[in-house]
């Protein structure tokens, strides 16, 4: 019995409040509606100032089926029909957003935009449509263009469901005005198919044949053929938010010949239409990839973009592994890093021996990159190896997982002269030797190591006894330096590199 | 608690002794947010006796039926329904405050005042007593909005409910700080310090006079 009264008054509750609003709705619809209507009447004018305002009417019999147009007004200037003015109640982060678009019938013209109300959230949608920068992308604009790529976000606003759900909205009235009153064909959505002919099309023309390259990386490429015409293209994929299951994968297509990208877009998208789908498919995203240089790209990364901070940052990352894939093992370039790495060393080694010239053995055995032999009147005075060993950085996208040091060992005796530390990327910037992961070496004093010879005679422990200070267990740099430098000298002892 | 409570009281411990917005710090969310503006401050408070005296009202006429474990979800659904009516009717007669209280009209739904005075008052007391009670509570919210949004206004835009005051706004005087949230916060803070140094005051006044009689 209790239970049913629970039951009971609830409902009768709920049904009294609906009662009480729906009779207020009732009387206040048409108050609010006479309202917009006066403004709509003023609007219209204020698009068309020499229209003839008794002979404005309303369509009424051609309505799209499109559910958000509500209202179509033929305005005449002297009897001719010059403008229309769609009006329409687009949903944007809430419901409701009512606006009107004067559209031009001479040309593909955008006359003007006026929001007759909307609900949108204060600071975000609702500061966005009312800010004149929006508003003034809109007049004079062409159609086209903005059907095509929508407007833009403008300064000092965020509101990336409002724009997508007024971009989508102006879209359809766009449309709908270009096919009925200005002779337009509507624009086919292109299928990811679509896409991908358009695109081979463009970038290797009509006769170009294509045949599978593998891929040897772990990178999420899902197809990569070569042109019989030059150049190659890629399908790869990323997740960036992965849309709103979270689940989302976007697949993109790049197109190259030699270094040069030739364009990048999006096939299928995989990330939340109003943030990241709306920053994969702007034209300003495509446009920033037609004929760059890979290595510019791979330097300077993605063009700002305010909003979709998730797909972007996502995006460039994948970006920049996928093209940093393409430019060692497609294209067989070295990377940025290990030329800037290359330009530091000839820097290491000028500072080092001046006057004296190097040739580099191009080694690679452990962690010895490089060994360079100096001369002065073609007897050698140095021998210098270029070390990269781990540092225990963190994981980025900048490869700074590993320091680049020179070991100069005196070409006579095969004994280390100088350990000098080229790059160090250790993650932590602590001093020497109070830390338990990366050490800033450029301040340790490594004389100690001068007169070595012998491999096995270096212990980690060395370091702290010559700088005087204890170390922690569990550190990553300097077992991997201890490492390198027992290579070099058994590398040494092997090789007897400059006749020692 | 019954009709015998002294409708003289009531409307003296809302309006003032335990003023809602300097006393008991509720509904600081719209406080902070709508007092940039003294029309807007206006505008909220009006919204908000609205609400409060129907809802304290309806609450009143259904305490005795509705059942204990359901009540607040029933008050919340009165609030609710109430609070559309207010939109609606501003929506309808005042568009340009209901487009500048925007979401904050909303929530007055939540607004801790309303469903506080409907737990703490009108569920226990009769029609005119809640009635007199809301109107009084609604009315000290609206007075400590209007007060901060006049010092907000005044000396933060150089304005008075929309019309330059032109001492100030000429000669540059305002100090736009305070048309913003931490400006909100410095107002606030200076005149619940104020008025409450004036309450200590009054009450160690009243205990010395009373020592000495």
């Amino acid at each position: 019995m209790k239970h049913f009264k629970i039951i009971f008054v609830l409902s009768l509750t709920v049904v009294l409040s609906m009662v009480g609003v729906y009779m207020v709705e009732g009387y206040t619809t048409p108050i609010i509606q006479a309202r917009l209507n006066e403004a709509t009447n003023a609007a219209l004018l204020e698009f068309f100032p020499t229209a003839d305002e008794a002979s404005s009417y309303e369509i009424t019999d051609q309505y799209p089926d499109d559910p958000i147009i509500t209202n179509i007004y033929l305005l005449p200037v002297d009897g001719e029909p010059a403008g229309v003015v769609y009006r329409g109640v687009f949903a944007g982060y809430q419901q409701g957003i009512e606006v009107l678009l004067a559209l031009s019938l001479d040309s593909e013209e955008i006359i003007g935009i006026t929001v007759l109300r909307n609900s949108e959230t204060a600071g975000r949608g609702k500061d966005l449509l009312e800010s004149p920068a929006f508003l003034a992308q809109y007049q004079s604009a062409s159609l086209s263009t903005v059907r095509d790529d929508g407007v833009d976000m403008p300064a000092g606003t965020s509101a990336p469901i409002t724009l997508g759900g007024v971009n989508r909205s102006i879209r359809s009235m766009l449309i709908y005005h270009g096919v009925n009153f200005l002779g337009l064909e509507a624009p086919v959505e292109e299928t990811p198919e679509d896409i991908k002919e358009r695109l081979l099309l463009t970038w290797f023309g009509e006769s170009a044949t294509f045949t599978d390259i593998p891929v040897e990386a772990n990178i999420p490429v899902i197809e990569l053929k070569e042109s019989s015409t030059g150049g190659f293209y890629l399908i790869a994929t990323f997740k960036g938010s992965g849309g709103p299951s979270g689940e989302g994968i976007t697949q993109y297509m790049v197109g190259f010949n030699n270094n040069t990208i030739l364009g990048l877009e999006a096939l299928t998208i995989g990330e939340t239409p109003e943030y990241g789908g709306v920053y994969m498919t702007n034209s300003d995203f495509k446009e920033q990839f037609i004929n760059v240089d890979v290595e510019q790209f791979i330097t300077n990364g993605l063009d700002a973009y305010t909003g979709a901070t998730v797909t972007r940052v996502a995006f460039d990352q994948a970006l920049y592994q996928l093209l940093t894939y393409v430019q060692t093992q497609l294209l067989g370039f070295d990377t940025p890093t290990e030329r800037a790495i290359d330009d530091e060393v000839m820097a290491a080694l000028d500072d080092m021996f001046e006057g004296v010239s190097f040739t580099n053995e191009s080694i690679k055995s452990g962690s010895i990159y490089g060994v360079f032999t100096g001369r002065v009147n073609d007897i050698v005075e140095a021998v210098v190896y270029y070390i990269v060993h781990d540092n225990g950085g963190t994981t980025s996208i900048y490869n700074n997982l590993v320091n680049h040091s020179l070991i100069h060992i005196n070409p006579t005796t095969g004994a280390i002269e100088e350990l000098r530390v080229i790059r160090n990327n250790s993650s932590y910037t602590t001093h020497y030797p109070d830390t338990d992961k990366g050490v800033e070496l450029d301040g340790v004093d490594m004389s100690f190591l001068r007169g070595i010879s012998a491999p096995g005679n270096v212990s980690r422990d060395d370091f702290d006894v010559m700088s005087g200070a204890s170390t922690e267990p569990g550190w990553d740099t300097m077992p991997a330096l201890v490492e390198a430098i027992d290579q070099v000298l058994t590398y040494q002892q092997q090789h007897q590199i400059g006749g020692s | 608690m019954d009709q015998t409570v002294k409708l003289g009281s009531v409307f003296k411990n809302g309006v003032l002794t335990n003023n809602p917005t300097f006393v008991q710090f509720l509904g600081m969310c719209p406080t902070l947010a709508v007092t940039s503006q003294v029309n807007s401050a206006l505008g909220m408070g009006v919204g908000v006796v609205f609400v409060l005296v129907l809802s304290n009202l309806s609450i009143s006429l259904i305490r005795n039926y509705v059942p204990t474990e359901i009540r607040i979800p029933v008050y919340i659904v009165v609030i609710a329904a109430l609070v559309t009516i207010l939109e609606m009717f501003m929506n309808a007669f005042t568009p340009a405050l209901a487009a500048e209280l925007g979401t904050f009209l909303k929530l007055i739904v939540v607004n801790c005042i309303i469903l506080g005075r409907a737990e703490a008052f009108a569920q226990k007391n009769g029609p005119i007593a809640s009635m007199v009670d809301g109107f009084a509570m609604g009315l000290g919210f609206t007075g400590g909005l209007t007060l901060l949004a006049i010092f907000r206004e005044v000396f933060g835009s150089g304005s008075f409910m929309g019309n330059e005051i032109s001492l100030i706004a000429s000669n540059n005087f305002q100090l736009s700080l305070l048309t913003g949230p931490a400006g909100a916060f410095l107002v606030f803070g200076l005149l619940v310090a104020q008025l409450t140094k004036y309450r200590q005051y009054k009450a160690d006044k009243e205990a010395s006079q009373e020592a000495i009689a």
